[in-house]
């Protein structure tokens, strides 16, 4: 019978997109049949998985808008950078 | 020159008012992979310098948030990239060394059987919409090794599969696998402890 670390490495694999045989499959699924700590796991790593896929996506900025936009420096700095770019390909422009 | 927005737009790529109209999007797409100000700040820039290269090549059948996004997103996997090789094959096998310590293996004792089960989290459609949780998850994202968390933002944020990780990163999938339990078992052991015997959906 597979360990409860076995498990938790064979869920995080199933995970990662790695396909599993049947057979290892199955000898998951008579693990978790016996053993509620790991039906816990289970449950915690899928809701892991949506949490990430959540904060990754969300548009909204739920928690600390502050820290989530860019600073005036920092906008300043890129918009500067930016005109550089600009005026450098205007310059190109004629000689081609 | 009219100022109407939309006459701008179709006249000319104007990265000036990209990095006005989504450059805080940008920010927050780059900050929530890289967790670090200032890189976040240096990839949205390469980004618009990148976009501001390739205007030609804009079909116009994306949205333009789309078309930098998509733009966004390599720079994020080059910057890891760089990160990840900058790193020693040492680090990397340390890293993904699934005998070593770190709060994964001692959760378990010497038959691989749990010593700290995992406990009852409550319902997860309540949790994911819950604030506290949702704080104690951003913490505890940020609180990962930064190669962990790289490794697991390609992964899991950035959609990229084993396969494309292991060949960019030149590392193997064994590796990879190795580093991305150690993430997801770092990220469930710090909520865990966190979390500390209250159910999330009966938090306020």
């Amino acid at each position: 019978m597979l360990s409860c670390k076995e498990v938790c490495y064979i869920v995080s694999e199933s995970q990662d997109g790695k396909y599993l045989p049947w057979r290892e499959r199955f000898r998951v699924r008579v693990h978790l049949i016996m053993c509620k700590a790991c039906q816990r796991l289970v449950r915690q790593m899928e809701l892991l998985r949506a949490a990430v896929r959540r904060y990754g996506e969300s548009e909204e900025q739920v928690l600390h808008p502050e820290q989530e936009t860019l600073s005036d420096e920092a906008s300043a700095r890129i918009h500067e950078r930016l005109r550089q770019a600009e005026n450098d390909s205007a310059n190109d422009e004629p000689a081609n | 020159m009219s100022n109407d927005p939309q006459d701008i737009a179709a006249q000319k790529p104007d990265p000036g008012r990209w990095l006005q109209d989504y450059g805080d999007a940008l920010f927050r797409y780059a900050l929530r992979r890289l967790h670090n100000t200032a890189h976040a700040e240096d990839v949205v820039q390469e980004t618009l310098l990148a976009a501001f290269q390739a205007r030609t090549s804009y079909s116009g059948r994306a949205s333009e948030k789309t078309w930098l996004t998509g733009i966004l997103k390599h720079k994020i996997i080059d910057f890891i990239r760089k990160q990840v090789r900058e790193s020693t094959v040492d680090d990397i096998n340390a890293l993904s060394d699934v005998a070593a310590g770190s709060g994964v293996d001692d959760l378990f004792d010497a038959r691989g059987h749990w010593i700290h089960p995992p406990q009852d989290w409550g319902n997860p459609v309540k949790a994911l919409h819950n604030h506290q949780f949702i704080e104690n998850f951003e913490h505890c994202l940020e609180r990962l090794k930064p190669a962990h968390a790289q490794i697991f933002a390609l992964k899991e944020l950035v959609g990229q599969s084993i396969d494309e990780i292991c060949k960019e990163l030149g590392i193997t999938a064994t590796n990879c696998s190795v580093i991305l339990y150690r993430a997801r078992m770092g990220l469930r052991r710090c909520l865990e402890i966190r979390w500390a015997g209250t159910n999330w959906e009966e938090r306020p």
